[in-house]
């Protein structure tokens, strides 16, 4: 047992905080706040050529071989500078399911593509938290040899970016799910931007009477279950890892400004109110980052981690949100303002916090798991 | 970065598991309606050091013959050297060891003495006090109480006034420690009294190893809110230690008291204590006696709140972890004992409270006998008030991670 990330994954996280300093700077996350697909296509090939977007895959379809763990590092990292763009709806929600369950040409026909920067992807999977008797959900029925999906699902994030969805329907009377690769730009359907106060770019996602193909189902029909369990299990852990780095970019904004603030003649740092908020805070992050690595180790190592999952994502939406709740009150008035970074990560916060299930979601998970 | 134990450490474990089965004395049981220890890391309904001299004959011997197997294996002070009758043991195995007795509630012998004396001994004594006072203490035959804070010096420690005159081969001891826990069953007693009135406050300072059966200390214990007697106060009344009882220098005692401070247990006995009180109540709820006495809304809020204390208890565990794993890797503690102080004494509060309210009036029951859990959360509730003030006030802890943890200015 040692909780302490090897020499090998402090430097990819150096390194890619590095990346993030020079390549992502607070001017353009800015900037890309009022595009509509909150992404930027420079960016995105940059991380392309350092080997970011085709990191989990294996080096035969263009990737790095990383674990979900390493991968999650990264993701830690891109969380510290609240990255926009699809980067982990498209390499985690959509490219790992392809690695892992795709068929030889479904890899071939995407995971390159993803890699080289030239995918953008969504999950269009139920989320949690919303009533689970939708009249609307996404159904397929087979139709002229492949099938027709219908339906809705509403908070897709990065739905409006993405060129390529990983969409869950359900086929048959039961509630057996099927998960089909969909070109967005197929007749039919239709994405309405939702705005949120969330950084994540959700969108409504229509498909009226689209048609796929047979080779488009992910896995085998009816069987997409599990396969969505599992990306709802990556995402969760990954996103919790983003949390974390978000999280501490806080701490470390407090600390400094609290350092230079001059009121009274001294401080704020110094007065002991100021340094009981920013102890609480250190105290969530650490918990926090913990917590998620545990998570996103078990699923790295191909350990059975519901359970991890569930009390991460519980901790972290929690936590993520006390930071920056103290974080807005060390800062006062400044960082009530547009111009500040704080406001940033209140919205990355609420993002990540109604992302696969908040804190009350998970509890109940947690509470049914205790046989309770 | 891996949470699993090394086929090594798992094999350790079971070692410690099958010792235990072995040589626990099977009469040597808990006595379930005393008040917990005040100190986290003990096993409910055991006082070891009050044990060894109870009017139960069979406790008395139950508890000698606990002391001497520990010691046979080196496990009363399992981290010390083998020359001073330790095991020689690593951070994580003394890690597993201690995980491993408080999972099978078994007590620790002489904890203040292995954990916060002896390397105080080993780091700052002399060869003849190492000689004279660690054998004992890794032979199970001896309990230590720490004299630190005082009536007018709990935070302020520095602010301390017993005041000590050397007089010849001999300090005269004069004044009072407070807070002093379980002092009624000890032996011996480490003190810090003042030698130098007139210079700064932590410079004035020595360190001293008090006999208790010395003419002039008298322990007074005090009784607690629950009705239990967890501490003492020590009065001294020209008591005369001798000098070759002073650790460090005259007037250097702050810098050995640092060292005994700094000698953090890890909190995974708090973790353990926690784990199995909310696996108390989850058994109940699931199967068990009592269940007709939960509040009839717990459905609701209730499981929410044990959900919470789950994630919680599993939040302490892992920051004890990662304190362990700096700690095993010789890296320069940062402030981690003071979060994992911090956390653990607020999650103390909050779990007793959860499983208290889950039984709606009848959480509030203090008789032991025929209440849900034997009222063990309403009396673990007033026992939990303590907590984020004794062994460090929870607003010292928050100052020192936001000091000495992120560098912010001091006040």
């Amino acid at each position: 047992m040692d909780l302490r990330l090897s020499e090998e994954q402090e430097l990819l996280r150096a390194t890619a905080r590095e990346f993030l300093q020079r390549e992502c700077p607070p001017h353009l996350v800015r900037a890309l706040a009022d595009d509509p697909h909150g992404h930027s296509p420079a960016l995105w090939e940059q991380m392309a050529a350092q080997g970011w977007l085709g990191a989990p895959f294996p080096e035969t379809c263009g990737g790095a071989d990383y674990s979900f763990l390493e991968l999650c590092l990264l993701i830690e990292e891109q969380g510290r500078v609240a990255l926009p763009g699809p980067f982990l709806s498209t390499v985690v929600l959509c490219g790992l399911p392809l690695a892992r369950f795709g068929s030889a040409e479904q890899q071939a026909a995407f995971l390159p593509a993803i890699a080289g920067g030239r995918r953008l992807m969504a999950w269009v999977g139920p989320p949690a938290g919303v009533l689970e008797a939708d009249p609307e959900a996404l159904a397929a029925s087979p139709a002229d040899g492949g099938f027709r999906l219908h339906g809705r699902v509403l908070f897709v994030a990065d739905g409006l970016a993405a060129d390529h969805l990983l969409v869950a329907a359900r086929t048959g009377s039961d509630e057996a799910l099927t998960l089909f690769l969909v070109d967005a730009a197929a007749p039919g359907i239709e994405r309405t931007p939702q705005e949120t106060f969330g950084t994540d770019r959700p969108c409504e996602v229509r498909l009226d009477g689209v048609t796929v193909p047979a080779e488009s189902v992910l896995g085998p029909v009816g069987e997409g279950g599990p396969i969505a369990r599992q990306v709802e299990a990556w995402g969760t852990a990954a996103i919790c890892a983003a949390a974390v780095g978000g999280a501490q970019q806080v701490l470390e904004m407090c600390v400094a400004y609290a350092g230079q603030r001059m009121q009274f003649g001294r401080p704020i740092g110094s007065f002991q109110a100021v340094q009981h908020h920013c102890a609480n805070m250190a105290v969530d992050v650490a918990a926090s980052r913990y917590m998620a690595y545990e998570a996103v180790w078990r699923l790295s190592e191909g350990l059975e981690a519901a359970e991890e999952v569930a009390v991460a994502k519980a901790w972290v939406s929690d936590a993520y949100a006390r930071v920056c709740a103290l974080g807005h009150q060390v800062h006062g008035a400044v960082g009530f303002t547009m111009e500040h970074e704080m406001q940033r990560y209140f919205r990355h916060a609420r993002a990540v916090e109604q992302a696969f299930g908040d804190g009350a979601w998970h509890r109940e998970q947690v509470a049914r798991q205790l046989g309770i | 970065m891996d949470w699993r134990d090394t086929p090594q450490q798992a094999a350790f474990r079971e070692e410690v598991r099958r010792f235990v089965r072995d040589r626990f004395p099977a009469d040597y049981g808990p006595n379930l309606a005393d008040e917990p220890s005040m100190e986290p890391e003990d096993v409910h309904g055991y006082e070891w050091a009050a044990d060894r001299k109870s009017a139960d004959p069979t406790r008395r011997a139950g508890a000698a013959a606990w002391a001497a197997a520990l010691a046979e294996r080196g496990w009363v002070a399992p981290h010390w050297p083998a020359e001073y009758g330790g095991a020689g043991l690593t951070v994580m195995e003394l890690f597993a060891l201690q995980e491993e007795m408080m999972r099978a509630r078994v007590p620790t012998v002489s904890g203040i003495g292995a954990y916060l004396l002896g390397p105080t001994l080993l780091e700052y004594g002399t060869e003849e006090q190492r000689r004279v006072h660690l054998p004992p203490i890794s032979a199970g035959r001896v309990a230590w109480a720490q004299g630190f804070s005082e009536p007018d010096a709990g935070s302020d420690l520095a602010g301390l006034r017993t005041r000590a005159v050397r007089d010849g081969n001999d300090y005269v001891v004069n004044g009072q420690k407070v807070w002093t826990s379980q002092a009624q069953h000890a032996d011996w007693l480490f003190a810090l009294v003042r030698t130098d009135p007139e210079a700064p406050r932590h410079r004035g300072i020595t360190y001293l190893l008090v006999d208790l059966a010395t003419p002039g200390v008298t322990v007074r214990p005090i009784q607690d809110m629950r009705g239990a007697y967890p501490f003492a106060e020590i009065f001294f009344e020209d008591a005369r230690v001798p000098v070759a009882n002073r650790v460090g220098e005259e007037n250097g005692g702050w810098r050995v008291a640092m060292a005994t401070l700094g000698y953090e247990r890890s909190g995974i006995g708090s973790t353990i204590r926690f784990e199995q009180a909310l696996a108390r109540l989850v058994a109940l709820i699931r199967e068990g006696k009592g269940r007709d006495r939960l509040r009839a809304d717990w459905r609701t809020a209730v499981r929410h709140e044990i959900a919470q204390r789950h994630i919680e208890i599993r939040v302490l565990h892992n920051l004890v972890r990662h304190a362990v794993s700096l700690q095993a890797a010789g890296e320069p503690p940062g402030t981690e004992a003071s979060v994992n102080q911090l956390f653990g004494a607020e999650l103390h509060q909050r779990l007793a409270r959860t499983g208290a309210l889950a039984f709606g009036p009848h959480g509030a029951l203090w008789r032991h006998e025929g209440a849900p859990l034997e009222a063990e959360f309403m009396h673990d509730w007033v026992g939990s008030v303590a907590h984020p003030f004794l062994g460090g006030s929870a607003e010292v802890q928050r100052n020192i991670i936001a000091t000495r943890g992120l560098g912010l200015p001091r006040g």
